[in-house]
């Protein structure tokens, strides 16, 4: 076995120890839709119009959501992303 | 309401709206009234989507600057898509371009800074694939090549723009900057700038490296094999940035050359 491939056997046997502390989804967060301000939105909304954190344009869109910490949802006057999705087609339907 | 049934119709109606908005980017004083309210929404809903994709920008310059400059980014790059995200890429190279950077030499570099932190943000975000590493042992590290995460890039500029960036995006408006702080920023970090740009919990963020680890991201992300960049960095401590990489889910996964 050659120097670099020990090298990177060491490196296998340290990264399989190693546990992802730090992943993009945070643990214990959920995405809450209808509380955040304008502009104050964590990313893309639920009618698709923008896919971005920052872009939407109305306080408390039931549309746009903010990350919180798992279970609080509700209790600040927001929704899961099931229920904002179904009042987004219900409305969308008596739109049409 | 009037219905357009024949195609001769319909095509004229395509050419009136195609002339209105030609006439609405045109942004030419002297139109009249009711285009001029069109003009003025079109600015400032340009100058709003700036702000939002150039957050610090707006702070350092202020909203009438920005508003100016979104005027002048249009007559030079019009949206190209519903979502006013994608537009406002070209404002770092449009700055460079103006005078203003004379006196202001960091803007531009804070601006291309800036868009790509808004264009990772967009990025999707994928996590490891664990099984992937088992390739450290099973195939030659010539044919063994790390993907990074497409919500991972790299940044350098000649000054410290991180420090400005840093200091300016955790506070309301530019009137709330400890200027004490940043000089002693400037004094602890002077000089270029070599940067990860990452994603923490959606929000992108920002990491200051050293220079062999910034060039060896560049190598990675140039698609050198793993044989390759060790040889190439013989000093770099391999086995300790992958521990790391895996913990701050840097990496999408390890891939064979023939999967390239």
């Amino acid at each position: 076995m050659n120097q670099k491939q020990k090298i990177a056997s060491a490196a296998l046997a340290l990264a399989l120890a190693t546990a992802v502390v730090a992943p993009t989804h945070a643990a214990g967060k959920e995405k809450c839709y209808g509380i955040a301000e304008a502009g104050q939105n964590d990313c893309g909304n639920l009618a698709g119009t923008h896919s971005c954190a920052g872009q939407s344009t109305v306080d408390n869109d039931p549309g746009e959501w903010k990350l919180v910490a798992k279970g609080t949802c509700e209790s600040v006057g927001g929704m899961l992303k099931a229920e904002a999705k179904k009042r987004y087609e219900e409305a969308k339907k008596a739109k049409s | 309401m009037k219905q357009v049934h024949s195609s001769s119709e319909r095509a004229q109606l395509a050419r009136r709206q195609a002339q209105l908005v030609d006439r609405i980017f045109c942004l030419k004083e002297n139109q009249s009234k009711g285009l001029a309210i069109y003009q003025n929404n079109l600015r400032f809903t340009a100058a709003r989507a700036l702000s939002i994709s150039y957050p610090v920008l707006e702070k350092l310059l202020g909203q009438e600057t920005m508003v100016a400059l979104a005027q002048s980014l249009l007559q030079q790059e019009s949206p190209n898509s519903g979502d006013w995200a994608d537009w406002g890429g070209q404002l770092a190279e449009f700055i460079g371009n103006t005078e203003f950077i004379q006196d202001h030499p960091y803007v531009d570099d804070i601006a291309r800074l800036e868009w790509k932190l808004h264009e990772l943000g967009r990025q999707r975000s994928s996590t490891l694939e664990r099984d992937s590493l088992a390739l450290l042992e099973s195939h030659d590290l010539e044919n063994v090549h790390i993907e990074l995460n497409p919500d991972i890039d790299i940044y350098h500029s000649a000054l410290p723009v991180d420090q400005i960036w840093l200091a300016h995006d955790a506070i309301e408006n530019a009137s709330a900057l400890d200027e004490t702080a940043l000089a002693e920023a400037f004094r602890q970090y002077p000089g270029e700038c070599f940067l990860l740009l990452y994603r923490r919990q959606y929000k992108p963020d920002l990491l200051r490296l050293n220079e062999d680890t910034f060039y060896w991201f560049q190598d990675i992300k140039q698609g050198l094999n793993l044989e390759q960049l060790l040889d190439r960095h013989p000093e770099f401590d391999f086995v300790h940035w992958l521990a790391k990489a895996v913990e701050n889910n840097w990496i999408h996964r390890l891939k064979p050359a023939h999967s390239l």
